[in-house]
């Protein structure tokens, strides 16, 4: 039992380890590769597995992005602007270290928030659905977004605006309409339907003008891209306990926003990073030019502890909130197991599991620091040729997501049409569009929803 | 030497012939492909039957792939382009709601393949011990939420019946448990999945089925006047490209498979679905569009 355990735990770790370095290879396409593997797995080895790939994908993803500049995840935006900045600037084992320990804090801090909540974690997790509470934070995530990155609130909101009405494109449930129908091409190109794909949408308006600002910013810079640390653990460790109230703040935001349904990694290391980066411009102690550990610290340990919280509702009350999630349920009522607080809590089930979290944690957190100089395979590459194989690499990334998924051109066409759009806002930070895009449908679905109830 | 190598001609040529025989012994009992293709996206309850109408073809030797196209167009796009013979889930909600997006899948004899299951439906609510009556009256309005593809006319008829406004939010399924859970509506009108049947969160007053169910009564005797309450979804398999023997092999394959011990037959009843099988032999497209005209009469 322990061994089969053990190679559930693995698996899932090495499988997340892998989803977070490669951009478009999240948890849905782990779990859908995996379901064979785990047919035959007990209730506690599915649930270990899950839990295992979740977490180690946010390990990692924070890697490739402080070493390539590329997001694996989309919560490693901020990994992108200050890791990779960092690493740039010759920081990079700060950067990564900081990450590594970051993650492992804010998961320990999830674990500390689940048992602390538990004797009213069903009533917590219930309630949390109320369309007030929806409502009031998804606007004060929008706001804080739009009043922290970078003071230009004007020019954030209007990016906010842009990528929401991105987000309105296609088909909605709640409200029950079709964006524009008359004036969008719906009818020659059916895929509109169902909204523009996220990865066209995040390579075209994120990842390539943060690589276009990136190449302009760094051309005169004669970077090996060697991954060095020479310094000492002790000097690690005291980087970081310098940056102990970011990771707290994180941790704190994390467990907040760790209910938010689909969105709770990207939202809650977003969120975090735009938090910490005001809170040190205010104070003027925010590293805009070297990059700027405290607010990478911020936003990994906030995004490792929505690990064990945003699986509550499944664990609880057995309703996912994400696709990956639902694709565990239905593996899990395929073996026809149950999944609810008397399965769960009441069997002795939970603890099992979150003494393998943290062993899965520990085991992550050797691979994206003690031994990550595996990432040198990168060395001596120059900074361009870097950038420019990244985003071709990122670019057949699409392709190939857009060809499984039955839809090549439409991915191709939706990436080629915003592409100069992107190119122009090459000098403006973008986030504030993706998290437009992200929330436009759980925002839309709160607004109505409270217009229905109140009207 | 020479005789050697006659001697091992001779065998390769009688192993060669006995291949061919084989191959075509086995072609000849029915080597069929035909691919599934599923419609909803993975996680839904389309795609997981998807898998397990797989699953009861390759049981029979039906060989083929399970292609996950996720939305109607991709599904229709994809049995255009393939020369092997698809089939799919398929139902009157899905009609009417793919038909807001554009894509309507009209059913007709030729490629009506068989019916799989019958799903009811269930009216539940946040868990209470209280009766339906006392229910009603501690409420001052019904706000039921349910997916948009249930029209808000269907709903309308209950403020006659019940005496209290109601109101109607739209969600998908899962969304609308959170709902009721959460205390913003009171009421869920939802397909009798597993993760409704499962919930011990919910209480369900009633189902479309006419027998109890896990201890819940029929709608009809709960709301005996609302022209819904015993309203329940057939789900069948459309054909394409499927006919003859193929077709009938896979009729059988399907059929057998909602009553054996597959996994297809487990699911149809941990949701105490009726099996296809169960009532094969009267069904038919004319059904379907029975079907089609009470979802969508107002």
């Amino acid at each position: 039992m322990e061994i089969a355990s053990l190679l559930y735990m693995l698996t899932g770790s090495l499988l997340g380890f892998v989803a977070g370095w490669l951009p478009g290879v999240g948890a849905v396409v782990i779990m859908l590769l995996s379901f064979p593997f785990l047919e035959s797995a007990s209730l506690f080895q599915l649930l270990l597995f899950y839990i295992a790939m979740a977490s180690s994908s946010q390990f990692s993803g924070s890697v490739v992005a402080t070493v390539l500049g590329i997001p694996g995840e989309a919560s490693s935006l901020p990994a992108v602007k200050e890791g990779h900045k960092l690493f740039i600037n010759g920081k990079g084992n700060f950067a990564i270290s900081g990450a590594a320990m970051g993650s492992v804090v804010g998961s320990i801090f999830s674990v500390l928030i689940v048992y602390s909540i538990m004797p009213v974690a069903l009533y917590m997790v219930k309630n949390f659905y109320n369309n007030m509470i929806q409502t009031v934070m998804l606007t004060v995530c929008v706001l804080l977004i739009i009043f922290l990155i970078n003071r230009h609130w004007v020019i954030n909101c209007l990016l906010v605006a842009f990528g929401f009405t991105l987000g309105l494109i296609g088909w909605h449930e709640n409200p029950n309409f079709v964006f524009l129908q008359n004036i969008l091409p719906y009818e020659t190109f059916p895929d509109l339907y169902e909204g523009l794909p996220f990865f066209p949408v995040l390579l075209a308006l994120f990842v390539i003008p943060t690589m276009l600002r990136s190449m302009q910013e760094h051309s005169n810079l004669d970077n090996n891209m060697e991954y060095k640390d020479n310094d000492s653990i002790t000097t690690h460790l005291k980087v970081f306990w310098q940056n102990k109230y970011s990771a707290l703040r994180g941790s704190l935001l994390g467990g907040i926003v760790s209910l938010v349904p689909h969105i709770h990694a990207v939202l809650s290391s977003n969120l975090s990073y735009a938090l910490e980066k005001f809170r040190k411009t205010r104070k003027k102690t925010y590293n805009s030019k070297e990059g700027d550990v405290g607010c990478l610290v911020a936003a990994e340990t906030a995004n490792n502890a929505t690990s064990i919280i945003s699986m509550l509702p499944l664990l609880l009350i057995g309703i996912p909130i994400t696709t990956s999630e639902a694709i565990l349920l239905v593996i899990i009522d395929h073996n026809f197991y149950r999944v609810n607080y008397q399965t769960i809590v009441e069997t002795g089930l939970f603890n099992l599991l979150v003494l393998w979290f943290l062993a899965s944690t520990f085991l992550c957190f050797i691979f994206s620091w003690p031994i990550v100089s595996y990432v040198n395979v990168f060395r001596k590459i120059s900074l361009k040729k870097v950038l420019t194989a990244t985003v071709l690499f990122a670019i057949l990334l699409m392709l190939y997501l857009g060809y499984s998924n039955m839809q090549l051109w439409y991915y191709l066409g939706v990436f080629l049409v915003l592409l100069p759009i992107g190119i122009l806002l090459k000098r403006h930070e973008t986030i504030p569009l993706v998290i437009g895009f992200i929330l436009q449908t759980k925002l839309l679905e709160a607004y109505s929803t409270f217009i229905t109830l109140h009207s | 030497m020479k005789g050697k190598l006659k001697k091992m001609k001779k065998l390769l040529t009688v192993l060669a012939a006995l291949a061919v025989t084989t191959s075509i012994a086995s072609a000849s009992a029915g080597d069929i492909a035909v691919n599934v293709v599923s419609g909803g996206k993975p996680g839904t309850n389309t795609w997981k039957a998807s898998g397990l109408i797989r699953e009861s073809l390759d049981n029979a030797g039906i060989k083929g792939e399970l292609v996950t196209a996720g939305s109607c167009h991709k599904q229709m796009s994809y049995v255009g382009k393939t020369d092997t013979p698809t089939i799919f889930l398929h139902n009157t909600v899905n009609l009417v709601s793919n038909s807001k997006k554009g894509c309507s899948i009209e059913p007709t004899e030729a490629t009506y393949v068989a019916p799989i299951y019958t799903r009811g439906f269930a009216l539940c609510s946040r868990k209470t011990d209280k009766s339906f009556k006392e229910f009603v009256a501690s409420v001052d309005s019904i706000i039921v939420s349910t997916a948009s593809v249930y029209g808000e006319f269907m709903f309308k008829p209950l403020e006659g019946i019940t005496g209290k406004p109601v109101k109607y939010v739209p969600k998908r399924t899962s969304d609308a448990i959170k709902a009721v859970l959460a205390g913003d509506v009171n009421l869920l009108y939802s397909g009798y999945t597993p993760s409704v049947a499962k919930n011990t969160e919910l209480t369900c007053w009633g189902t479309t089925y006419d027998k109890e169910v896990n201890g819940i009564p029929p709608l009809t005797s709960v709301l005996p006047t609302w022209k819904y309450s015993n309203l329940s979804l057939g789900y069948y398999i459309y054909g394409d490209d499927v006919s003859g023997e193929t077709k009938q092999r896979v009729r059988d394959a399907i059929l057998k498979g909602t009553v054996d011990n597959s996994k297809l037959a487990q699911y149809i009843a941990s949701a105490s679905m009726i099996p296809g099988n169960a009532y094969a032999g009267k069904a038919s497209v004319k059904d379907f569009w029975d079907e089609y005209a009470a979802w969508t009469a107002k």
